[in-house]
């Protein structure tokens, strides 16, 4: 990540969701309701990866967590959320970084240099909310993970499939309000299942 | 409208203020809410539904529920008939429609049925021993007729138009089957607090309860049922799934079910799928899917009228449908005496309960006393008779030694038999449980559980209705017990009416009829019979999975529900080995038969796959762009103008690259970030060329080998600064290469400090290529110096394109000055329309993978047709770049003798001899025209296409000896067009050899 691409976070172009022809092009996206469950495209949104080489030091948990703008989760599948940003722990020593604001690039490679891959991928994920009383079933229904409280509370995160679309499922409150990470490239096949998918 | 002479007045639970019309075989016809197709076919009084599948012998309606092997129609009309359809599962809505199977002209009078008249000619396996001879009619002949004659309905051969879904669901505890066991199950696990679902494959949850006049608790079976059912409903974490068979139990408690969610209306709601796939992941299972009354074998019992005791009696007492006028109830048991007591007390004469025991229990024995019908114990009904249907039995006593004594005619157009029950196990054996088998009641049983669920109630073989609800109430508990529940109150036994009964006698076939020649039907549905049992046997199949195959019994629709074993007992008694020495098949899913649209669920049309799109799709697409398919992902072949075909576009666009400028999406390249401080080190040994001196800036070729030395992909890697490099690999392998490079840092080095993430999303990539190239780079760029001093080949710089941040790699794939322009995904098509803006005053031209195909040709670069998992690095003539100094996944196995062989195949390129000839991918290199026979190709073509600045067709492909036959002429044979070709070996690069217009 250089300079020049984490000053490119911050500048005003607008950029062209995946998914402009079905929800909208730029300047926001419309609410799709579907039988109790309203979904909404998040937009403009950052977000980076960041892989470390080695189980973190408390200093870099620390780093991290001041990057993110919210606190660490530890273990894998849990996340935190605070104000616009969240930050997921996605597998071993790797955890994602999601913000609606300015992500500090930066700032971030400074601190973890040496110590961990960052990569940015605000521009590689679609990603979608899901919510409304009936997302859950829907959604439990369309992954082969449980997503039953017991299993999956409020917070947690895990990598899944719907069909053969690589999905990241983020359980961000109990509104509830799902938020599903899907490949740019996928975007598009991804609504056409979930419009072809029958929510009743 | 018609009347329904045979609907009782005011029996059953079908709502009789809500008629229905259907129609069957053309014939208008009423029934009500709550009838299945069967019964409302018998409250017609229509006894002939179908016909049989060998000797088309008429057939009529066996059972009540999915194990019907005779009532098979074909549901629906146009692209929406299903064939094989059980008439006693469908539920019945206005307008259904539906037809006989395996009759033609006409069910009443089928030409095929004169199979029946020569049966002789025709037993069990006649098809292996005839159609031998002569040898030139196999195909054209023998074979049509067979397909012709074989299969069980028509498949349709239209779209299917109906919605399916597909889901997942989690639970602790899956309860399979709604009678009493299920139910109590259910309940008990419920109120642990655990999670559960009840799956039945009827309407209403309940099972045999619905239709079982017994009381529990001091209430009618079924009030007690529906309100269990009730208290289940409003319970938390409690999925009711009525309508949904469970089919399948696979490895790990994945069980596969079936919910018919919309058959049963008559104008499906757009949001509704016609039916629903669940794929459920259980804790533990219960099963208590019942049991299967067994017929029993007599000569010609297959004519319609004859029917299961337990069939006869749910017809009465669920349909309020009277089965037959006159009945005569065949029996080893006491179960079926409830059924006479039924039909009699209904208006259906009995003219005799047929035990073929020597006493009955002697409470249903005295029962039926009571209501003065006849009982004949120690007796058997020897054959059935009548034409289209029965209209009366033979019943002859039985010596001591089974022999049928003189034999009496009892008027009847109803036979209802019950030769014993046997358990559902099928849910138990397909998770790898066996059955055992279990003398007091004649029957298989599951033995020991392979997997966590446990088979309670009938389908356990306990058949007492108080033993069923108690035995599931303890399942159910602890089920959820063992999910880490705790264990709900112990329920008090309830009082049931269970009645001391007598045991039943193993005894299945009667004695042959006088003339002996009378077909006695094992399988129904296939139509086995004893004789074909007995013949199998004479011929050496006396393996019980032999028999299955040589006799087909069990092998229908109905997986042998009926039939199994009965063929089995008469298997023991040729071999004189007990029957559980005999065994039992294995059985598999499906439980019923599952249409394939289920299982493919919303997956069809455009939604086959899930289709990835580059950020300029859209582009594409209003430029009215031919696209490809690569894997998942979409391509742009062409763009072609009015009035061009596709390889008149593709020779133009090669033209304009080669001649000015053109541009190409290639975002589909494999693009992976490799970080770390052991970066160069990792890629040093994934790679079979040296790594650790590319510095910042520069780009590199890298060939991978897999571990046994073939070439795994190429492709280039690229310094971006220290530590920090960018990979691109071929849009067909990039998911390969990511899974093993994840594989050698997780497993073969975990000690490297090094990651690799896909980033092929991030990047949007467009290939400027040709002359012009860099001019129309400099009209976009902001300050940068893009000279060839300030970004040579194979350099890399990041750069502004009017705002937009972007990485540019100068690397060529089609051998021109070609930059490969990364911007971020969302800026893809505001740097696209900027170059084209920028470019037009250059003739700047989009092009597409037809383009860079003809282009990569003709430099002579290699890809997947080349690298299709059988070359060396030699054979690509880049054997050089295996490094000798260092180690790398490959090198061993990359240097045995079989891969450095000299005579191996190597890449040369093909021109045609005669200039306007075409060569084809896929020919086969040969020496002679006409080539020997039989010959070995000496090579073959990977890749041929018409260079357009060469003015003829070009090719590259693999020969024995290589280049060292370059200037021989040979032959490209291509069978399939029955075509062969003058060749001559050339140089496989066919264009600026020196390389000077990429380094331009």
């Amino acid at each position: 990540m250089t300079e020049k691409e984490s000053a490119s976070m911050h500048e005003s172009l607008n950029r062209q969701s995946a998914l402009a022809e079905q929800l909208g092009g730029v300047g926001g996206t419309r609410a799709q309701q579907q039988a109790g469950v309203t979904i909404i495209e998040r937009r403009s949104l950052q977000i980076a990866e960041v892989a470390f080489f080695a189980p973190p030091s408390a200093s870099e948990k620390r780093a991290l967590a001041e990057a993110s703008g919210t606190y660490f989760p530890e273990q894998p599948g849990s996340t935190s959320t605070l104000n616009k940003s969240s930050l997921l722990c996605l597998g071993h020593s790797r955890w994602l970084i999601v913000t609606q604001g300015t992500l500090a690039m930066g700032f971030l490679n400074d601190l973890l240099r040496g110590t961990a891959a960052i990569s940015d991928l605000s521009h590689a994920r679609s990603v979608l909310r899901l919510s409304g009383g009936p997302a859950r079933d829907w959604l439990a229904r369309k992954v082969a993970i449980d997503l039953h409280e017991r299993a999956f509370p409020p917070g947690s995160c895990a990598q899944t499939a719907i069909e053969e679309i690589n999905v990241l499922v983020h359980f961000v409150d109990a509104t509830p309000n799902y938020d599903l990470y899907v490949d740019r490239s996928s975007a598009v096949a991804f609504w056409d299942l979930l419009k072809a998918s029958p929510m009743a | 409208m018609t009347d329904q002479p045979f609907r009782l007045p005011d029996e059953g639970d079908i709502q009789r203020s809500n008629p229905l019309r259907f129609r069957f075989n053309g014939r208008e016809l009423t029934g009500y809410q709550g009838d299945t197709l069967a019964s409302a076919l018998l409250a017609n009084g229509v006894r002939l539904v179908g016909r049989s599948f060998k000797y088309h012998r008429p057939r009529g309606i066996l059972t009540a529920g999915p194990e019907e092997p005779n009532a098979l129609v074909r549901l629906g009309q146009g692209a929406m008939a299903e064939p094989n359809t059980p008439a006693t599962m469908i539920e019945l809505f206005e307008g259904l429609v539906a037809e006989s199977q395996n009759a033609w002209p006409t069910v009443r009078l089928d030409v095929m049925a004169l199979n029946d008249m020569v049966s002789p000619l025709i037993p069990a396996g006649f098809y292996y021993k005839t159609f031998m001879w002569p040898a030139a009619f196999w195909e054209p002949i023998y074979e049509k007729l067979i397909r012709r004659a074989a299969g069980l309905g028509r498949p349709n051969q239209e779209a299917d138009p109906d919605r399916y879904d597909k889901c997942h669901a989690h639970c602790d505890v899956l309860v399979v089957g709604s009678g009493p066991a299920g139910l109590a199950a259910a309940l008990a696990a419920a109120r642990s607090g655990a999670r559960v679902i009840l799956a039945d494959e009827r309407p209403e949850l309940g099972g045999s309860l619905n239709w079982d006049k017994r009381e529990i608790d001091s209430r009618p079976a079924r009030h007690w049922s529906q309100a269990l059912v009730e208290q289940l409903r409003i319970m938390p974490d409690v999925r009711l799934l009525p309508r949904t068979t469970v089919f399948g139990y696979y490895d790990h408690n994945m069980l596969g079910a079936l919910e018919r969610v919309a058959d049963h209306l008559p104008t499906r709601a757009e949001a509704l799928p016609r039916q629903r796939y669940w794929m459920i992941r259980a804790g533990r299972v219960v099963i208590a899917t019942g049991a299967i009354e067994r017929p029993l074998v007599f000569a010609d019992n297959d004519r319609p009228g004859v029917m299961l005791a337990s069939a006869a009696r749910a017809y009465v007492s669920q349909y309020g449908v009277k089965p037959g006028k006159r009945a005569v109830v065949f029996t080893n048991n006491d179960d079926a005496y409830r059924t006479a007591l039924d039909l009699e007390r209904v208006g259906v004469e009995i003219a005799a309960v047929v035990d073929t025991r020597p006493n009955a229990g002697r409470e249903a024995t005295a029962r039926l006393e009571d209501r003065g019908v006849p009982q004949l114990c120690k007796h058997a009904i020897i054959r059935s008779i009548g034409r289209g249907a029965v209209k009366a039995a033979l019943v002859a006593p039985l010596g001591s030694d089974g022999t049928p004594g003189p034999a009496r005619h009892l008027d009847c157009d109803l036979i209802a038999v019950s030769g014993g029950w046997d358990p559902c196990t099928h849910l138990h054996c397909q998770a790898g449980g066996n059955a055992a088998y279990r003398e007091d009641i004649a029957a298989f049983v599951p033995g020991p559980a392979a997997q966590a669920g446990k088979t309670v109630g009938a389908a356990n073989g306990t058949f007492s209705l108080a033993a069923c609800i108690a035995e599931g109430y303890a399942a159910g508990a602890d089920a959820a017990a063992l999910c880490g529940r705790p264990k709900p109150e112990a329920q008090a036994s309830l009082a049931t009416d269970d009645e001391d009964e007598a045991p039943i006698q193993a005894f299945r076939r009667a004695p042959s009829a006088k003339d002996g020649r009378r077909k006695m039907f094992v399988d129904l549905q296939g139509d086995v019979t004893e004789a074909d049992i007995n013949l199998a046997a004479r011929e050496g199949y006396r393996s019980v999975e032999h028999l299955k195959r040589y006799t087909t019994q069990g092998m229908w629709t109905d997986q042998g529900k009926t039939g199994n074993v009965n063929a089995l007992a008469r298997l023991s008694e040729i071999r004189t080995d007990p029957i559980q020495q005999v065994g039992t098949t294995r059985f598999r899913p499906p439980y019923t038969p599952v249409a394939i649209s289920a299982f493919v669920g919303s997956r069809t049309g455009l939604n086959y796959r899930a289709i990835r799109r580059t950020p300029l799709h859209d582009w594409h697409m209003t430029q009215g762009a031919v696209m490809q398919t690569t894997g998942l992902w979409m391509r742009s072949n062409c763009y072609p103008r009015p009035g061009e075909d596709i390889d008149d576009t593709i020779s133009r666009e090669v033209l304009a690259v080669r001649g000015g400028v053109g541009l190409a999406d290639t975002s589909t390249l494999g693009k992976i970030s490799i970080q770390g401080p052991d970066a160069a080190e990792f890629l040093d040994r994934v790679y079979c060329n040296g790594w650790k001196t590319l510095k910042p800036g520069r780009t590199r070729f890298g060939l991978m080998l897999r571990e046994d030395g073939i070439v795994f992909d190429d492709g280039t890697t690229s310094c971006l600064a220290e530590n920090d490099y960018h990979m691109t690999t071929s849009t067909a392998h990039a998911a390969a290469v990511l899974s093993h490079l994840e594989f050698c840092i997780q497993c073969l080095w975990p000690n490297l400090r090094v990651r690799a993430l896909s980033v092929t999303d991030q990047w949007a990539v467009v290939n400027l290529a040709g002359p012009r190239a860099r001019q129309v780079l400099e009209q976009v760029i902001d300050d940068e110096d893009v000279s060839n001093d300030a970004l040579p080949y194979l350099g890399v710089a990041d750069v502004t394109l009017r705002g937009i941040p972007a990485r540019i790699f100068r690397i060529s794939y089609s051998g021109e000055l070609s930059y490969e322009i990364n911007v971020p995904a969302g800026y893809a098509v505001h740097a696209w329309k900027g170059l084209i803006a920028a470019g037009r005053p250059y003739g700047i031209t989009p092009f597409g993978a037809g383009a860079m195909t003809v282009m990569r040709v003709e430099k002579g670069r290699v890809s997947s047709q080349e690298l299709d998992g059988r070359v060396t690095a030699g054979d690509l003539g880049m054997g050089h770049l295996m490094s000798t100094k260092k180690d790398f996944i490959g090198r061993r196995l990359a240097h045995r003798p079989a891969l450095t062989d000299p005579s191996r195949h190597s890449l040369v390129g093909f021109i045609p001899v005669e200039p306007g000839t075409m060569l084809r991918s896929g020919a086969q290199i040969v020496e002679q025209d006409p080539p020997a026979k039989p010959t070995w190709p000496c090579g073959h073509v990977s890749s041929a296409v018409f260079s357009p600045n060469l003015g003829h067709w070009v090719a590259l492909g693999f020969l024995s000896g290589g280049l060292e036959r370059k200037g021989q002429r040979l032959f490209a044979a291509f069978p399939l067009k029955d075509e062969i070709v003058p060749v001559e070996v050339v140089d496989p690069v066919f264009l600026d050899r020196e390389g000077k217009r990429l380094h331009a």
